[in-house]
């Protein structure tokens, strides 16, 4: 199935989530980081705030669009309405790529505003299979699709969750975001082997890595985006580039959001560690 | 991982199940989620269906937050999760969930008799839509000096997409701007007559105004398509013959120096010069 060649895997850099209160500093200051991930949905608004600087930003650096309500693993039937929002933003600011969860997000018309897990079942593989490929026809382009945090397990479920994504990224013939926080909070969360997880998704689909803070909440960890990275999370960071080799990175921030210069320092510790596998190489 | 006691549940059986339970806020999670070594099905589940409500009562704080200082964190949390219940999002951006809420309160006790509580929502989903409404350049004085006298007439006008017009019986306004200010808030209360308000985006800034009952006639006349002759028959209830036409080209000053005029037209389809 695969034709995608990890040689050509675009390198955008390191970069970070583009949050309002943030605005002001980047146009003012041009701050020293490669790209913006901008959140879908936060601009598929008529006009106003949200798009003025959107523009404005992304006249100075490249952009990629984050969705979260494609629902690619839900069962009502898709959402061309939306997609035809999204297609547009798209034709708007020409994003180096647009990604959205391996996840559904309601039924019934609802929208529960959270990245519900899929089971990880052949039925859901060829159910989010075929969504994908519409989705791919309809937008003329490859989409990325991201490893959620999940806090259930469920019976009925036939394989572990690196082989689902696997098998959907493989056969739907899309890309992967692997958020490597998530794989820390779901290997916590259901006993595996962060490890392991990244030894068995395929090299050549992962064309972006998220990194984030998460919450200790009794047994389970929560990915709430709303605290610092932490060690173990860095250091998985360090294996998944030795494994999948220079990756655009980006780190997201969703909660408790600091001044800039505090992104910027820990984008800088990012850096520093791809930067320092690559000297080694 | 384990395999299939449940693996005759559908993908479609399974989402339907799951959301019933988490939209009803169930404490007993569906069959299907199961136990685990050191956490229980029950502690699994409740992650999604606490952070449901709070991930909505969020969204709504962040649109209604002169309601929320008003209602106070438990008035308002009460009245949060009962809009939550009643109105689950049917939206795919989170941004809309709470358009729905001025009506709700209006139609659902105890908040039915609140008129005030009710007004002040609806005062701060109007400024929510105002937001990130559709740009519009504003038509600009000379715009409409170059227009030849004997055209006025005839002249329509088209606003703004951000003006949002309001009705209040009560105060409000003043207590949105309190709010705003950090200052004390004054009672909600009703007011004497009823009051018109303007709603509108300037550039990036978010403005609000009140309006005599001659203005919002003169308006109301030009955003139903009536031209500027028809408008001044309008004010003719409130004013002599003589005073009319002075006092509408007064408004449509108004309007350009707020920016609420967006386009000219004449009678005959002509754009203004």
């Amino acid at each position: 199935m695969s034709d995608v060649d990890v040689e050509e895997r675009p390198n955008l850099g390191f970069g970070l989530g583009l949050r309002t209160a943030h605005y002001e500093t980047i146009l003012a200051e041009k701050p020293p980081v490669d790209w913006f991930e901008v959140i879908t949905e936060n601009y598929l608004v008529p006009g106003g705030k949200p798009l003025y600087y959107l523009d404005r930003i992304r006249a100075d650096y490249p952009m990629v669009m984050h969705g979260v309500s494609l629902s690619i693993g839900g069962t009502d039937t898709l959402n061309f309405d939306y997609l035809r929002q999204v297609k547009a933003l798209a034709e708007r600011i020409e994003p180096a790529w647009i990604s959205d969860h391996l996840c559904w997000t309601g039924v019934n018309g609802i929208n529960l505003h959270d990245l519900m897990p899929l089971p990880y079942t052949e039925e859901a593989v060829r159910h989010v299979v075929d969504r994908v490929s519409r989705v791919q026809d309809f937008l003329a382009r490859r989409i990325l699709l991201e490893n959620v945090s999940s806090y259930v397990t469920y019976a009925h479920s036939e394989m572990a969750e690196w082989q689902f994504l696997s098998a959907v990224a493989e056969q739907a013939d899309c890309l992967i975001l692997l958020d490597i926080n998530n794989i820390h909070v779901s290997a916590h969360n259901h006993g595996f082997e962060a490890n392991v997880y990244l030894d068995n998704v395929p090299v050549d689909r992962i064309r972006q890595f998220h990194l984030a803070g998460h919450l200790e909440q009794g047994n389970i960890i929560i990915d709430s985006h709303g605290d610092a990275i932490i060690d173990p999370v860095w250091y998985l960071y360090e294996c998944a580039l030795r494994r999948f080799g220079p990756v655009s990175t980006m780190i997201e921030r969703d909660d408790n959001i600091p001044p800039f210069p505090v992104l910027l320092a820990e984008l800088e510790q990012a850096r520093r560690i791809a930067g320092q596998l690559q000297q080694a190489a | 991982m384990k395999t299939a006691p449940h693996s005759s549940i559908s993908l479609g059986d399974m989402q339907q199940e799951f959301q019933r339970a988490l939209l009803d806020q169930q404490r007993q999670p569906p069959a299907f989620i199961v136990d685990t070594s050191g956490v229980s099905s029950r502690e699994r589940f409740a992650v999604y269906s606490e952070a449901y409500s709070l991930r909505l009562i969020e969204a709504l704080s962040a649109d209604y937050p002169v309601s929320r200082d008003y209602l106070g964190d438990h008035g308002f949390d009460g009245m949060a999760r009962a809009y939550i219940h009643a109105r689950p999002s049917g939206q795919f951006s989170i941004r809309w969930f709470g358009r729905h809420l001025p009506s709700f309160l209006a139609e659902t006790q105890p908040y039915d008799r609140q008129t005030e509580v009710q007004e002040l929502a609806a005062f701060e989903w109007a400024l929510s839509e105002a937001f990130d409404a559709p740009d519009s350049i504003p038509v600009g004085y000379q715009q409409l000096a170059g227009i030849a006298p004997e055209h006025w007439p005839e002249l329509r006008l088209q606003f703004h997409p951000s003006m949002r017009r309001i009705d209040l019986r009560c105060n409000a306004a003043q207590v949105w701007q309190a709010s705003n200010q950090q200052e004390p808030l004054p009672a909600l209360s009703a007011t004497i007559d009823r009051q018109s308000w303007i709603i509108w985006r300037q550039d990036l800034k978010l403005l609000f105004r009140s309006l005599s009952i001659q203005e919002a006639a003169a308006l109301d006349a030009f955003k139903q398509g009536q031209c500027f002759a028809e408008a001044c028959e309008s004010l003719c209830a409130w004013l002599e013959e003589e005073q009319v036409a002075v006092s509408a080209a007064g408004f449509l000053q108004a309007w350009l120096r707020d920016g609420w005029i967006a386009g000219v037209k004449l009678t005959d389809g002509r754009t203004g010069p």
